[in-house]
């Protein structure tokens, strides 16, 4: 396989050429939509809501987004490829309970929880990825498939037991409680894993390709990509990523069940696609998906701090959503509009 | 490429996606049935009896199971264990109604929402299945009898004392529920905020009117806690009827380094609190005995399945040393046997 740059196919890569690629320009117009929407909703909140604007909350804020923002990385790399991982709450709820329910009975084994974690995600994440990249089996389907039966193999392991706050790995609970810098030890942890990845995605081959890959499958495999390879890379990602935050819940909930994290999937997506990944694949970036944990984030913790109940916060994430699909639509018409009108005026002259 | 290779490779996908779809039904299907009272089938009459929690796979409805499985062995009736894992009404609906061809002589069924599970309900009853509820009612018109742990009053006092043991000098308190659906959580919080107004005891509390909504999901308790103790800056006790959301709050609480400031109670099981309670976070969590509650319920299920009551009102029901107990008003049996766990018992429940 030859590296290929490829400019054209690539719009969220580009963004060392700056402006000069339409691609990056609406990445960033989509990007600031979302940081203009989380400002518009925190002056919104500080206004209604006059306990909003305050460090504790803030930082209590940012905790709630923590873990859906690690969640929300993870997704971003199989999104990208233009597919879902459906099963993102079940590895998360496979890991916990399976990796502290081992370290909780073998205490020798409590340093490796880690990497215990990494070990069933890539698993999980393996079998999504032949699912959808080798049998062609639509994501959709697939991971909804996976979902259950994760889920169900879960369900069948606990066997309707909890792991208990006791049994956790003294350091992971501590880790739940460590503020580091003022800022609780979840939110650098999530800073990390967001950053790794969007380095991983700008600088390695394997992220320049899930980016290249999910612009346009056809134009990849023109190019000599191996397409089976990139979207199985990139589910092998999502799952060890799922995985590691599935780690962190369970020991930020203390006592686990086979539950945890059940339902999550669309929390996680909602992230995503309001930090404006599109849902066709090819662009967006990690850093908006990290953005939308925290809108969503916010969303929960205005509501509650003007006591607004459950059913609302559900409609208003729900319109939050389709608002930034909407917003999406627009922004990729409004920036295919232009770069086919630059064309024909390059073609013309 | 060949058609006959492409052709090969099709159907070798085709036969993937089928294996992946049987996979995929037998993890729907993932929690099969116990066996448990099988072998204990020696009174010689066929009563089966079927006990549906919520749904499966929550500690609490496991220690209740092992109570009926305990009164199967008992009286020799055979006991299985029915549900769908997930936390749904539509799941539990499904689960009930595929039992009733299986011709159970009772059901013995904790409702996830009292009335969407009605009309199931009624139709077992139709075809002549007994219906017992416990931990969690249904329609009344929709059951023979109700094992009720504690009264509405009875557990709003418990949850208050616990409270009381936690805050003693009362303070701000907030309530999270399951869901709007679920009866008894509705009930205890309307009797809660009713005490806290009128019983003197009680009047060192006062409490936010808005109740906030977690689905017995961990996460979703503990965010709710976060942003409770946020919104309001006097809050002192979270309480909670969810086994899973007391612990949970309890939980991020601590988390957030506020512990010994706010504190969560109500309902849990000891093993859940036993850290808690031991390390001095939390001075009291309540509950009753979930064994001793499901083997009540099975009892009544079984007398009334061999005809040795009719469910009116003023029968009696001889659990053995479970106790005596009399079958009150709408068919409603009173457990009303309160545990707090604290400091100086944590260490003798196992469950």
């Amino acid at each position: 396989m030859t590296k290929t740059d490829a400019p054209p196919m690539t719009p969220g890569v580009t963004s060392r050429r700056g402006f000069a690629s339409s691609g990056a320009a609406a990445l960033r117009v989509r990007f600031l939509g979302v940081v203009v929407f989380l400002v518009l909703l925190i002056l919104v909140f500080s206004l209604l809501a006059p306990r909003f604007f305050t460090l504790d909350n803030g930082r209590s804020v940012l905790f709630t987004a923590a873990i859906l923002a690690i969640a929300a990385a993870g997704q971003t790399l199989v999104v990208l490829t233009g597919n879902l991982d459906l099963s993102v709450g079940s590895i998360m709820g496979v890991s916990a309970y399976v990796v502290f329910d081992i370290a909780g009975g073998a205490p020798a084994l409590q340093p490796l929880v880690v990497v215990l974690a990494i070990a069933i995600g890539a698993v999980l994440g393996f079998i999504n990825g032949f699912l959808v990249a080798v049998l062609e089996i639509p994501s959709i389907v697939a991971t909804l498939g996976t979902l259950s039966i994760y889920r169900g193999f879960v369900s069948v392991y606990a066997n309707a037991q909890e792991v208990t706050v006791g049994e956790l790995p003294r350091f992971m609970r501590d880790l739940a409680t460590a503020i580091w810098l003022g800022v609780p030890a979840y939110v650098w942890l999530a800073l990390v894993v967001v950053i790794l990845v969007a380095l991983a995605l700008r600088f390695l081959p394997w992220g320049r390709k899930i980016y290249a890959y999910g612009s346009n499958p056809k134009a990849a495999r023109f190019f000599g990509l191996n397409n089976a390879a990139i979207v199985l890379g990139a589910y092998v990602g999502a799952g060890i990523i799922a995985a590691l935050a599935g780690l962190l819940l369970g020991a930020q909930v203390g006592n686990i069940n086979s539950l945890l994290a059940s339902g999550i999937e669309l929390q996680v997506l909602a992230a995503v696609v309001i930090g404006g990944v599109s849902i066709w694949g090819g662009s967006g970036s990690v850093y908006g998906a990290a953005i939308g944990a925290i809108v969503l984030a916010t969303i929960n913790n205005g509501l509650v701090l003007l006591q607004v109940q459950e059913f609302y916060r559900l409609l208003i994430q729900g319109a939050a959503i389709i608002a930034a699909v909407a917003v999406d639509a627009v922004v990729q018409r409004r920036v295919l509009g232009a770069t086919s009108r630059r064309r024909v005026m390059e073609v013309t002259a | 490429m060949s058609s006959i290779t492409r052709r090969g490779s099709r159907i070798w996908k085709g036969a993937a996606a089928l294996v992946a779809g049987a996979l995929l039904l037998t993890a729907c299907s993932s929690t099969p049935p116990s066996a448990g009272g099988d072998d204990a089938a020696a009174g010689g009459e066929d009563v089966k009896i079927f006990m549906a929690p919520k749904f499966t796979g929550l500690a609490y409805f496991e220690v209740a199971r092992e109570g009926g499985e305990q009164a199967g062995e008992d009286l020799g009736f055979t006991f299985d264990y029915i549900g769908s894992d997930k936390p749904d009404a539509t799941e539990q609906i499904a689960t009930l109604t595929n039992a009733i061809p299986q011709a159970p002589s009772a059901l013995v069924v904790s409702a996830i929402d009292g009335d969407a599970v009605a009309p199931a309900l009624k139709q077992a009853r139709q075809q002549g299945i007994k219906v017992v509820t416990y931990d969690a009612d249904a329609a009344v018109d929709a059951r023979d009898l109700f094992v009720n742990q504690l009264s509405y009053e009875l557990a709003a006092q418990t949850m208050l004392d616990a409270a009381l043991l936690n805050s003693p000098e009362g303070g701000q308190v907030a309530f999270i529920s399951a869901s709007p659906s679920a009866p008894n959580h509705t009930a205890h919080v309307q009797i809660m905020k009713e005490l806290i107004d009128t019983d003197p005891k009680y009047s060192s509390f006062s409490y936010i009117d808005t109740v906030q909504f977690a689905g017995d999901d961990a996460q979703k308790s503990q965010d709710i806690a976060l942003n409770l103790i946020q919104a309001n800056p006097d809050l002192k006790v979270i309480i909670s009827s969810s086994a899973v959301s007391a612990p949970a709050a309890q939980q991020a609480i601590i988390n957030a380094g506020l512990q010994g400031k706010v504190f969560a109670t109500g309902f849990a099981l000891p093993s859940s609190v036993k850290d808690f309670i031991e390390s001095g976070a939390s001075a009291a969590f309540a509950l009753w005995d979930p064994a001793e509650l499901g083997y009540v319920a099975s009892v009544a299920a079984y007398q009334l399945a061999t005809g040795e009551i009719k469910g009116e009102e003023g029968e009696t029901i001889d659990a053995g040393d479970a106790g005596t107990y009399t079958i009150g008003k709408d068919g409603e049996i009173l457990y009303d046997k309160p545990l707090m766990f604290t400091a100086e018992n944590i260490g003798d429940y196992d469950f």
